[in-house]
């Protein structure tokens, strides 16, 4: 854990001096995090467009980075307002359409357990989907990007403390629209 | 459902997520940056005097100025005539692209309107050299559909050329310009009765396809892009969006 944040670190420092090969790499190192969160906010349509906005919107504001702090959760803060402003009509929220890809684990004892499988799964991502804007992030941030509190606290512009008894609500709510899909 | 459960199945969620495939952004964002860095030339008191001039000239008729670059006026005796497709697929936009993509296959810095949020549909075309990119939002409540066009708003970017028109445009008696200027660079408004519009080559020649009419229309220049807005919008609402694709 400890080598890389020291290389964002290093990466960042050499962006903010104009060196672009440096934020290039920091860019493929974390252009498919950035994708997988501005879908989760704004849905498959705007995903790849808002990543690429917010790194282009990161690296005009990399003179307001702090030196030494985390890039990641910095980088996402931008990343889910610029999705976030993509999602503001009734629309667009409509079209959100999170998807999971048809394929079974390698673990699925028969044909019937794997269709049943794939079918758990798109019952939970269509429960997920039907959550409030917040309760849908921070459960996705939480779970589909494997974020740390203090991550999801800076990425979602909530206070540290509050993370932990949104994430909780979050949670009771998800499982009551699964009660609520199976009657 | 067992907390540690629901959420070791969440995780399993996370990992077949289909999300989609970021292959391209590192060229997106590369490209984009780039860009920022080739220093804006803002074009100086002659230039917008010139424009000015160039209008004030084409009073007569058949007259042809380059007041943009890349745009050419004519005026002509009578209104002109061309069919009115109502679809966008049909207006000669190039082929459908994400914002994404289009961004990706221009050399231009593609600036999207903030007024209007992300557009309904993107198009790309090929020429003139550099790509075109047009954006088309789709009508709603403060943004009419245009009776030529069908669409509410159709924002077209390339790079304009000052020796040779690749956009041409034939006004008619009805059909006032007159020259404006958008934070501080040279433009065009045109109004009133409809004008045609068409793409030509390299050679002078029209794509016949492109040929349309044309409703009221902002042209003007951000560095070395010229941008070009269509609607029904007066000149004050068109202006608004222009300014917001700083």
């Amino acid at each position: 854990m400890g080598s890389r944040p020291l290389e964002d670190t290093e990466l960042v420092e050499r962006a903010r001096q104009g060196d672009q090969a440096a934020y290039e790499t920091l860019v493929r190192r974390y252009q498919g995090l950035a994708v997988r969160a501005a879908y989760v906010v704004a849905g498959r349509a705007e995903a790849e467009d808002a990543a690429q906005e917010a790194f282009v919107k990161a690296y005009r504001a990399l003179h307001r980075f702090r030196p030494g702090a985390p890039f990641r959760p910095w980088l996402l803060r931008i990343v889910t307002n610029e999705a976030r402003n993509r999602v503001r009509s009734a629309r667009r929220r409509e079209a959100l359409a999170l998807r999971a890809v048809a394929v079974s684990g390698d673990a699925a004892p028969s044909p019937e357990a794997a269709v049943e499988e794939v079918e758990a799964r798109r019952e939970l991502l269509e429960s997920v989907e039907r959550l409030p804007p917040a309760d849908r992030e921070v459960i996705a941030y939480r779970y589909f990007l494997g974020l740390s509190e203090a991550e999801m606290a800076e990425a979602l512009a909530v206070p540290a403390g509050t993370v932990k008894s949104r994430l909780s609500r979050a949670m009771t709510r998800l499982r009551r629209e699964m009660v609520s899909r199976h009657g | 459902m067992a907390d540690d459960r629901l959420e070791s199945r969440l995780r399993e969620l996370g990992s077949h997520l289909d999300a989609p495939d970021a292959a391209a952004l590192p060229e997106g964002v590369r490209r984009r940056l780039r860009q920022e860095d080739r220093p804006r030339r803002r074009p100086g008191l002659a230039a917008i005097l010139a424009a000015a001039l160039a209008v004030a000239v084409i009073g007569g008729v058949a007259v042809a100025v380059l007041l943009i670059p890349g745009v050419e006026i004519r005026r002509t005796p009578t209104p002109p005539t061309a069919a009115a497709p109502g679809d966008p697929e049909k207006l000669g936009l190039g082929r459908p692209a994400t914002l994404a993509e289009a961004r990706n296959s221009v050399d231009l810095n593609v600036l999207v309107p903030q007024r209007l949020g992300p557009p309904d549909a993107v198009f790309v075309g090929r020429r003139p050299e550099g790509g075109r990119v047009t954006m088309v939002y789709d009508p709603k409540e403060d943004l009419p559909a245009d009776e030529n066009t069908g669409v509410g708003m159709l924002v077209t970017l390339f790079r304009g050329s000052t020796d040779t028109a690749f956009v041409q445009k034939e006004a008619g008696p009805e059909t006032s310009v007159r020259p404006i200027t958008v934070e501080g660079s040279p433009g065009m408004w045109i109004e009133g009765a409809p004008h045609t519009v068409a793409y030509v080559d390299a050679n002078g020649r029209m794509f016949p396809d492109s040929l349309r009419l044309a409703g009221n229309v902002l042209i003007w220049q951000v560095g070395e892009v010229t941008l070009r807005l269509e609607s029904r919008l007066q000149l004050e609402p068109s202006l608004d969006v222009a300014r917001s694709m700083g």
